[in-house]
């Protein structure tokens, strides 16, 4: 039951992924100044979004598992679960947008990079939740949990300052689309909703990988209770 | 069979994107300027990039549950 769930789940996935790839491509009007390279927007802006809230996910996984640890060690290793399969799945999100962002500016901007504060702020973020899969990844202890949960909270700082970063400073990054002021947001309905659709597809996308990350991290985690208890046994 | 319907579905999607991916490459190529075609190739690299980016993950992942379901067994 649960796989036939799982696979509905991945089925309507795939085909709203389809739905948002058409809506972007072939519903969309061009943009009037930058034209074509425009229709980047529509995957580069719900990665970040997605991105953001994987992010969110890692803190609060992080924030339960610092709270629960010496209390109610598989409730926090659960959390624990949760926050990684968080940084993952938002890093993965988050390479997109580094790498869609340039590809646009490129044409826009006659660039590939600028240091501004969106830009850098975004790169910072990533590095950070680098870090923390490299920490998770190659250190070794009791304690690497802890430490990748406090890590996993500092990184989450970044994100308000990613978001409000060209609202403070002045950037070379497009102003923001929504919540910018009496002039933002998009006019046109039909990008409003290639937009929209991309947003939910992303999202959905993303859930769902999430979901198989955590699971994977799960059956680790059982595997090594398992192999621990094997060993304290053999004694 | 059901580990291998993990890696059909992956690559009937990758198929099916590659074949939108050239459609779309092809589509008014021969009436658009130099400019117009820079964007275009620009907007279809940065769409099929993400979804390299996408899949290339989820093929991990269904790596690493598919280890993780052999170290189980053992």
């Amino acid at each position: 039951m649960k796989k036939l769930l799982f696979g509905f789940l991945a089925a309507i996935t795939v085909l709203l992924m389809f739905w948002g790839f058409y809506q972007a491509i072939c519903v969309a009007p061009d943009e009037q100044t930058m034209h074509e390279v425009q229709r980047i927007f529509y995957y580069h802006v719900p990665s970040a979004m997605v991105a953001f809230l994987f992010f969110a996910i890692n803190l609060a996984g992080s924030v339960c598992f610092l709270a629960f640890r010496r209390n109610r060690p598989e409730r926090a290793q659960l959390a624990d679960a949760w926050a990684l399969a968080g940084a993952e799945v938002g890093v993965v999100f988050c390479t997109v947008v580094l790498i869609t962002g340039p590809m646009w500016a490129r044409r826009a901007w006659g660039i590939w990079w600028t240091w501004d504060a969106r830009l850098t702020t975004t790169l910072i973020l990533w590095l950070i939740y680098v870090s923390y899969l490299l920490l998770r990844r190659f250190a070794a202890g009791h304690e690497v949990q802890t430490l990748a949960a406090v890590l996993g909270i500092f990184g989450a700082l970044d994100v308000p300052i990613v978001y409000m970063s060209n609202r403070w400073w002045r950037t070379q990054h497009p102003a923001p689309v929504f919540g910018g002021g009496p002039d933002s947001g998009i006019k046109d309905p039909h990008m409003l909703a290639a937009f929209g659709w991309n947003v939910l597809a992303w999202l959905v996308w993303g859930l769902l990988i999430l979901a198989l990350r955590f699971q994977v991290e799960r059956r680790a985690q059982r595997i090594a209770a398992q192999e621990a208890q094997a060993v304290l046994n053999e004694r | 069979m059901k580990k291998n319907a993990f890696s059909l579905l992956l690559v009937l999607v990758a198929l099916a994107l590659a074949i939108c991916f050239w459609r779309w490459d092809q589509v008014g190529l021969g009436q658009m300027d130099a400019s117009a075609r820079l964007n275009h190739e620009f907007t279809v690299a940065a769409y099929a990039v993400t979804w390299l980016i996408q899949l290339g993950y989820l093929a991990l992942l269904g790596r690493k549950w598919r280890s993780m379901k052999r170290r189980h067994d053992r």
